[in-house]
């Protein structure tokens, strides 16, 4: 299977914007690379009943170059500052910035494509659930959801019901069971889609 | 006359004590040094070969901290020693209710899943899980397919360690780190360090240690360990194994008493209630021999995933969860509000303990007989 070729794959990297990437020590490469840090922190907890991942930035590195390094090809390339990796704390969300990006020769005991896949499903929903957009080419549609995470925060603790809005953001209730679903899943990930489409 | 058998190896640096200190030939900084190798305990007393620092071991005989005697052929497998720690504890340690300190970490999963493939229901029933939500986070999958549906839950986060002594025994995953290597658990990712031979090529075990307590120290601690090591018989050959070492030898006696900082009694009563009831899991001579007869591939790998390797695949044994073995890496334990952390200066061989703002005139006569300088 082409990884590129999923309904929820993304490249992760966007003109102008940073490149964000999960790196794990254990197979010593990038498992995902993709333009939003809040997302970014929220799929390191999420992925943290499977593994430990840690949060860098890629695009700071000397040798980066826009394009060298998308969610097609992430699981080839790691970084040569290691020290600034915080083995002994890996819960921190810290961002780490990536001094150099280089090849990894390191194969995986485990299955690498399957798991870029899961993080890559994992991210597909987080932006859904935490209604984050990283386009900005539409101002239209990027006011909408700025408008929608004003409403979702605000209402949150006002609890507003008397008049309504045309809210993006997903009701807490289903946002919850959907990420107990994902932080729990072992199966058939496309099976698990199944159930969260009928949730949504 | 009592005489003191422990000194809680941070406090000796105390300024009420620096005229004492001075009176020696000694660099007490160096010493001073070991308490930053690892924050959560000392490494002040030597149990096996030639003592190399200025404290006097009597503790190891005192306290039964002795490392058994080095025996090559001994081929106790690391499943072998958890199933007979769990048996032999069941037929000897069941008079009251079992309370398990269970993290999610490698050391406390080890222990549950021995409970939960060694004894029936009935006897898991007597057991109960002290843990809190982060414990869960470490390990959420066999929280809810283990340990929901099979134990009790006590919420870690309020425990009064001295009343639950009383109606417990009290279980925790110590000295597991000692066990195996230590901090070299959780760093020198870039692998084949570890398996660098310390004695021909020490730069980067060199570094390493100064990157905790400066160069100075990196040097005097490297030989004095160094000629530890050439006073046993236990072979220790490359970096993982100095660091196993270190903790196996140095740090042994410090953590079977680290335990004693959640007390809020400290009179002779309170370290007897300690002994009688708290139960360090890997405390026993089959542990400490497998420990000294395993090394690469049995007790680690290269891979930061494969370090405590033994452990991982018991684990994986029972519960077959690949993640778990495959992705598992050493994590701090929670830090826990540590009331008398600073509270006892030290123990005397009648187990009571004193501490420098009630009895410093006591310490003052007692210590310099404690001092092998």
């Amino acid at each position: 299977m082409n990884i590129q070729q999923v309904e929820f794959y993304r490249d992760g990297v966007i003109d102008n914007l940073p490149v964000f990437a999960l790196y794990d020590p254990v197979g010593n490469c990038f498992l995902t690379v993709l333009p939003n840090q809040t997302v970014a922190q929220h799929l390191k907890y999420l992925v943290s009943s499977r593994y430990h991942l840690h949060v860098c930035r890629l695009d700071l590195a000397s040798n980066y170059t826009h394009g060298m390094l998308t969610n097609a090809n992430c699981e080839l390339w790691s970084l040569t500052n290691h020290d600034s990796i915080a083995f002994s704390n890996p819960i921190s969300t810290d961002v780490v910035t990536v001094t150099e990006l280089t090849p990894t020769t390191a194969t995986p005991d485990y299955d690498v494509f399957g798991e870029k896949l899961w993080c890559l499903y994992c991210t597909h929903y987080l932006y859904i659930l935490d209604n984050e957009h990283d386009a900005t080419v539409d101002p239209f549609d990027k006011m909408h959801r700025d408008y929608s995470k004003l409403d979702e925060y605000l209402n949150s603790f006002l609890n507003i019901n008397s008049v309504g809005y045309a809210s993006t953001a997903v009701a807490p209730e289903i946002k919850n069971k959907i990420l107990q679903l994902l932080y729990l899943y072992r199966g058939d990930i496309f099976e698990l889609d199944q159930e969260i489409k009928q949730l949504l | 006359m009592s005489k003191i058998i422990y000194v809680n190896q941070k406090l000796l640096f105390d300024p009420r004590l620096n005229e004492l200190r001075s009176g020696y030939h000694y660099n007490w900084d160096n010493f001073h040094g070991i308490t930053q190798l690892n924050p959560g305990h000392d490494g002040a007393y030597v149990r096996a070969g030639t003592n190399t620092l200025p404290l006097r071991n009597d503790l190891v005989n005192c306290l039964n901290f002795q490392m058994p005697l080095y025996d090559p052929n001994a081929h106790v497998s690391f499943a072998e020693a958890t199933d007979f720690r769990a048996t032999h504890l069941r037929a000897n340690r069941f008079d009251k209710r079992w309370l398990i300190l269970w993290s999610g970490g490698i050391d406390s999963m080890v222990i549950v899943a021995s409970l939960l493939k060694n004894f029936s229901p009935a006897d898991l029933a007597n057991i109960d899980i002290a843990c809190n939500r982060i414990s869960i986070y470490e390990n959420p999958q066999f929280y809810y397919q283990h340990i929901e549906p099979n134990f009790a839950v006590v919420d870690s986060n309020f425990l009064n360690f001295d009343q639950l002594l009383n109606k417990y025994y009290i279980i925790d995953g110590d000295p597991a780190d000692q066990l195996y290597g230590g901090f070299a658990n959780r760093s020198m990712l870039g692998g084949n360090a570890i398996l660098k031979d310390w004695r021909r090529d020490p730069d980067q075990l060199l570094d390493m240690l100064a990157a905790k307590s400066g160069r100075a120290f990196a040097e005097w601690y490297y030989e004095t360990v160094k000629a530890n090591i050439d006073s046993v018989p236990v072979p220790v050959d490359n970096y993982y194994d100095f660091c196993w070492w270190i903790f196996f030898n140095f740090s042994w006696c410090a953590i079977l008493l680290r335990p004693l900082q959640f007390q809020s009694g400290i009179d002779s009563s309170s370290l007897k209630l300690y002994f009688d009831n708290f139960i360090a899991w890997y405390n026993t001579a089959e542990y400490q021999q497998w420990s000294m007869t395993t090394r690469l591939g049995v007790k680690y790998a290269v891979n930061i995933a494969h370090r405590k390797l033994a452990s991982k695949q018991y684990i994986y044994e029972f519960d077959h969860d690949e993640y778990y073995y495959k992705f598992k890496t050493k994590m701090e334990s929670v830090s826990r509000p540590t009331p008398n952390w600073n509270g006892y200066f030290c123990i005397l061989d009648d187990y009571s303990r004193l501490t420098l703002d009630n009895d410093l005139e006591q310490i003052m006569t007692l210590l310099p007989d404690h001092i092998t300088l």
